[in-house]
C-alpha cells in the first residue's frame, strides 16, 4: 500500500477516526494492528519475519536490562546483532555476496557457483533493522531502559508511517510517546495534514514527473549524450530529494496528526555550502545513526590503536577520521542496496568528505585572502558554494541511479559531449517539462523562504484567504498534475 | 475534595474544548472538500484535453480524443464509421503507401464520407458500447465497419487488465457516473486506482487452452519470452494467441452478436469482417491443427452473425505470410499489399451498397 494510493486514502482516515474513538490505553493495540495490516498489504508472509525478529529483540533487551554481568549482556547483544544482521544479510546481500565472490575468483579459474536465491527482501528491512539495533545497543550501553510492554515495542518497530522508509527514529524518543494519550488538537492535526499534502505534492507532482524523464534517459543511457545526460542527472538529484523528503513529510505529518513527533530527515540539503554540511542535512536519521553507532566507535577504536601522536607525519586524530569516515560511507552505500553502484557512491562521498577534511585549513586561509573576513556572509560567494556543492553531489548521484557501473561510466564520460544537439525527449514533452520546471521552482522558492522555520509555520503566518488558495492549488495540482505511471518511492526499495 | 472538583472541571473544560475543535475541524474539512470537488469538476473538462506524459508513454491510458472525434463525425453526418484496433493503422517495414486500411477504404469509396475510430487493443466489448452510443444519437451513420480480430478472443487480449477500457465504457454509457468519472479520472489515476474489472492476479491465473487441453496459465505464457525469437517461444505464442476453441458463451462473442442485433434493429448496415491472420506460420508449427481450429472458430462467428442477418466477410485465411509484418511472433499486422487487399474487399461491399444509400 503506497502512501499515494486510493487504498491509503481510505486506510488512513479509518485508522484516524478509530484512533480518536479508542480510549488512550488501548491505542497502541489499534496502531499495532493497523501497522501490521499496512505491512501485510505488501506481502503477508514477511510479517512473520517482522514478528520473529521483534520478539527476539524484545527478549534480548529485557535480558540485558535484567543482567548486570557484562559477559551475559554481551551474549544477548551478539544474539540480537546476529539475528538482525543475519536476516538483513540473507535477504539483501547474500546473492550479491555470492556473485561478487564468483566474479572475484573467476580470473583464477576457481569454481564458485552458488545458485542465486532471488528472494525479494522484506519491505523496510533496512529501516526496522536499524531501529532495533539502535534500541539494543542503547540498552547495552546502558543509555536506555528496556521496554517491558511487548505490544508497544512491536509498535515502535512496525509503526506504519515509518516502517517502509523511515525516519529511523530512536527508541528513546519514540517509545515514551506511545505511553502518552494525545487528545484532538486542532492546530496539531491540521498542521500534520498540511505537511502530508506538501509531501504528496513533492512526491506526486515533482518527483514522479521528473522520474519519467530520468527513467527514459537512465534506462537507455547509450541513446543519449551531453545536455540530455546533464539535465537527466540534475533532474535525478531533484527527483530523489522530492521523492524521499516527500515520503518523510507524509510520514511525519500523519504521525503528527495522531500526536507523535518523528524526527526530521531533511533540512534543505541542496542549500548546503559544503559536502560536510550536505550530510548534516540529508537523511538525518540515517546519518546520525551511522555517526553514533558506526563512525564514533570506529574512530575511537582507531585512535586507541595508534599510540603515537603522529603516524607517517599525519595526526592520529586525522587517521581516526579518515579510516572511520571511509568505512562509514562505504557501509552507508552498501546499506542502500546490494550493488557496486551504491558502494562506489558511498565511497566517493567518503572521498569528498576526506578531501574536504584534509584541505579545510588551506581553503580557509585562501578564502580569507581572496574574499575577506566572514566570506559566507557574502550572498554571491555563498551562492557559488551552494551551486558547487549541488553539482558535486549530483555528479555522484549518477552512480546511485545508474543501472550498472558501465552505464554510470558511460554517462560520466559523455556528460560534456553533444551539447549542440537539442535533447529530443524534452522537445517531445514540452508541457510536462514546463510543469516539472514550475513545480521544482515553486519547491525551491518555498525552501528559500523557510530558513529558520518549518513549512507549516511559514504557511500558517499568512492570511486565511491566501492559505486556502494555496492549499487548494496544492491539492488540485496533486489531483491533476500528478503522474499516472506507478513510480514507487525510491527509498522504499532499500 | 476541592482539588478533585477542580480536576473534574478542568477535564470537563478540556473535553468541551476538544469537541469544539473537532467540530471546527469537521466543518472546515467539509467546506474544503466541497470547494475542491466543485473546482475539480470545473477543471476536469478543460484538463482532460491535455495529454499527460503517461498517456504519451502508455498507449492504454484513456484518451479523450476518440470521443471528440466520434461526436464530430456524427455531427458531420458521416456515412461510414470504421472501428478498429492497431492492425488498422500499423504499417509494415518499408511501406511506401502509408495509408491505413480505413484511409484506403475512404479513397476507394469517394461517394461516401468515412470516419475511423481506431485505438490499440480496441475490441468487441467496446465496439458494442460504441454501437449503443451511436444508436442513441440523432445523427447516425449508414454503415458501421467492425473488424473481428481472432486474437481478441484469446486470454492474452480478452483478459488483460489494460485492455478492458472500463473508463471508455462508462463514458459511452453516459449518465451521472460518466460525469463523476470524467471529473475524477485524473485524480484516481494519480492515486493508482485500478479501473479494470480484472485484476492482474486474475489475469495471470487465467487458463490457456489448446483446444480442450489446458496448457498452463497466462503467467506461464505472459513472460515476454515470446518477444525473443525461438522455435519454442513461437509455438507458445501461437497457442497463447490462437489455439483456443471459441464457443457462443464467450463474452466477446456475445458482445459481437448483441452489436449486430442493435445495429440491425436501428437500420444501420453493419459490415463485420474477420481480419486476415498469418495462418501459414500457424500451420507450419501446428500442421492440420491450426487451420482446423481456426475454421471452427471463424465458422461459429460467421454462423452467429448470419443468423442476425448481418453481412460478414471472412478474410482469415485469404493472405499468405508475405502479406504480414513480422514481429517475432505471428500477428495480424499487414503490409501495404495486405491492407490494400482488405480495403478492396470492404470497398467492394460498400460500393454495391451505394445503391441502398441513394434509394
Amino acid at each position: 500500500m503506497l502512501f499515494n494510493s486510493v487504498d491509503f486514502l481510505l486506510f488512513f482516515p479509518i485508522v484516524l477516526v478509530l484512533y480518536f474513538l479508542t480510549p488512550g490505553s488501548y491505542r497502541w493495540a489499534l496502531l499495532l494492528g493497523a501497522s501490521y495490516y499496512f505491512y501485510m498489504c505488501w506481502e503477508p508472509i514477511y510479517a512473520l519475519f517482522l514478528i520473529t525478529s521483534t520478539l527476539i529483540d524484545y527478549y534480548c533487551g529485557l535480558q540485558m536490562g535484567k543482567s548486570k554481568i557484562l559477559k551475559e549482556r554481551r551474549y544477548y547483544l551478539l544474539l540480537s546483532l546476529f539475528s538482525n544482521l543475519g536476516l538483513l544479510f540473507g535477504f539483501k546481500y547474500l546473492d550479491f555476496f555470492n556473485a561478487s565472490i564468483k566474479s572475484l575468483l573467476h580470473p583464477f579459474n576457481i569454481f564458485y557457483d552458488v545458485p542465486a536465491l532471488n528472494i525479494v527482501a522484506p519491505l523496510g528491512i533496512s529501516y526496522y533493522t536499524f531501529k532495533k539495533l539502535s534500541y539494543i545497543i542503547d540498552i547495552y550501553r546502558e543509555n536506555q531502559e528496556p521496554e517491558r510492554h511487548v505490544g508497544k515495542f512491536a509498535l515502535y518497530v512496525s509503526f506504519f508511517p515509518e516502517v517502509t522508509a523511515g525516519p529511523i527514529d530512536r527508541s528513546k524518543v519514540l517509545l515514551p510517546q506511545f505511553n502518552s494519550v494525545y487528545t484532538f488538537d486542532y492546530t496539531r492535526v491540521t498542521g500534520g495534514l498540511k505537511l502530508m499534502v506538501w509531501g504528496m505534492f513533492k512526491k506526486v507532482v515533482i518527483a514522479d514527473r521528473l522520474g519519467v524523464f530520468v527513467n527514459l534517459v537512465y534506462d537507455h543511457p547509450h541513446d543519449y549524450q551531453g545536455l540530455t545526460l546533464v539535465v537527466a542527472t540534475f533532474f535525478f538529484s531533484i527527483q530523489i530529494y522530492a521523492d524521499f523528503s516527500g515520503y518523510t513529510d507524509m510520514a511525519i505529518g500523519m504521525a503528527q496528526v495522531m500526536g507523535y513527533n518523528l524526527m526530521d530527515n531533511f533540512n534543505r540539503p541542496y542549500f548546503a555550502i559544503s559536502i560536510t554540511e550536505f550530510w548534516r542535512r540529508w537523511h538525518i536519521s540515517l546519518t546520525t545513526w551511522l555517526r553514533d553507532y558506526l563512525f564514533l566507535p570506529i574512530a575511537y577504536a582507531v585512535s586507541r590503536r595508534i599510540k603515537r601522536e603522529r603516524l607517517m607525519k599525519i595526526k592520529a586524530e586525522s587517521w581516526a577520521y579518515a579510516v572511520s569516515i571511509l568505512i562509514t560511507m562505504l557501509l552507508c552505500g552498501l546499506w542502500h542496496g546490494s550493488n557496486w553502484t551504491y558502494i562506489i557512491w558511498g565511497g566517493l562521498h567518503g572521498l569528498y568528505l576526506l578531501l574536504s577534511f584534509a584541505t579545510r585549513k588551506t581553503r580557509k586561509k585562501w578564502r580569507k585572502k581572496i574574499i575577506g573576513p566572514r566570506p559566507n556572509m557574502k550572498p554571491f560567494y555563498k551562492g557559488v558554494r551552494i551551486l558547487f556543492t549541488f553539482c558535486c553531489v549530483s555528479l555522484i548521484w549518477i552512480f546511485f541511479r545508474a543501472n550498472s557501473l558501465s552505464d554510470a561510466f558511460y554517462i560520466i564520460s559523455h556528460l560534456l559531449s553533444g551539447f549542440e544537439t537539442p535533447p529530443a525527449i524534452f522537445q517531445d514533452m514540452k508541457l510536462e517539462f514546463f510543469i516539472a520546471l514550475i513545480s521544482v521552482g515553486f519547491m525551491f522558492l518555498v525552501h528559500l523562504f523557510q530558513p529558520h522555520k518549518g513549512i507549516r509555520k511559514l504557511f500558517s503566518e499568512k492570511p486565511l484567504l491566501f492559505r486556502w488558495i494555496l492549499y487548494l492549488l496544492l491539492v488540485l495540482s496533486i489531483m491533476n498534475l500528478g503522474e499516472f505511471n506507478e513510480i514507487p518511492f525510491i527509498y522504499v526499495q532499500f | 475534595m476541592r482539588y478533585r472538583s477542580f480536576m473534574f472541571n478542568f477535564n470537563g473544560v478540556r473535553k468541551i474544548r476538544d469537541q469544539m475543535s473537532i467540530k471546527k475541524f469537521i466543518v472546515k474539512l467539509t467546506l474544503f472538500l466541497v470547494i475542491t470537488f466543485f473546482l475539480q469538476s470545473l477543471l476536469s473538462f478543460y484538463l482532460l484535453r491535455f495529454e499527460t506524459s503517461a498517456s504519451r508513454l502508455n498507449k492504454y491510458v484513456f484518451k479523450f480524443d476518440e470521443f471528440v472525434r466520434l461526436n464530430n463525425y456524427l455531427k458531420a453526418k458521416t456515412d461510414i464509421i470504421y472501428f478498429g484496433d492497431s492492425t488498422i493503422y500499423t504499417l509494415g517495414e518499408g511501406d511506401k503507401d502509408e495509408r491505413t486500411t480505413a484511409g484506403m477504404v475512404k479513397d476507394m469509396t469517394p461517394c461516401y464520407s468515412l470516419g475511423s475510430i481506431t485505438h490499440a487493443a480496441y475490441h468487441m466489448d467496446l465496439y458494442l458500447e460504441f454501437c449503443r452510443y451511436i444508436t442513441r444519437q440523432k445523427n447516425r451513420p449508414y454503415f458501421i465497419i467492425i473488424p473481428i480480430n481472432m486474437r481478441s478472443f484469446s486470454p492474452e487480449w480478452d483478459r488483460r487488465p489494460q485492455y478492458q477500457f472500463e473508463i471508455e465504457k462508462i463514458i459511452l454509457r453516459g449518465g451521472l457516473l460518466k460525469q463523476l468519472v470524467l471529473a475524477f479520472y485524473k485524480p484516481l489515476c494519480v492515486f493508482k486506482y485500478n479501473f479494470s474489472t480484472i485484476s492482474r492476479k486474475e489475469f495471470l491465473n487465467t487458463p490457456v487452452f489448446n483446444g480442450s487441453q489446458q496448457m498452463g496459465m497466462v503467467r506461464d505464457f505472459n513472460n515476454k519470452s515470446y518477444l525473443t525469437y525461438s522455435e519454442n517461444n513461437l509455438k507458445n505464442s501461437i497457442i497463447y494467441f490462437y489455439m483456443y476453441t471459441l464457443n457462443r458463451e464467450h463474452r466477446k462473442v456475445k458482445s459481437m452478436v448483441e452489436a449486430a442485433t442493435i445495429l440491425t434493429q436501428n437500420n444501420i448496415t453493419a459490415i463485420f469482417y474477420i481480419t486476415p491472420i498469418d495462418h501459414e506460420t500457424g500451420e507450419k508449427y501446428f500442421p492440420g491443427q491450426f487451420l482446423k481450429r481456426l475454421r471452427h472458430n471463424t465458422q461459429l462467428i460467421c454462423s452467429l452473425l448470419e443468423a442476425e442477418g448481418v453481412e460478414v466477410l471472412d478474410l482469415s485465411i485469404d493472405l499468405t505470410s508475405k502479406y504480414f509484418r513480422w514481429v517475432r511472433y505471428p500477428n495480424e499486422y499487414l503490409r501495404q499489399t495486405g491492407r490494400k487487399y482488405v480495403a478492396e474487399k470492404i470497398s467492394h461491399i460498400l460500393l454495391n451498397k451505394e445503391i441502398d444509400k441513394r434509394i
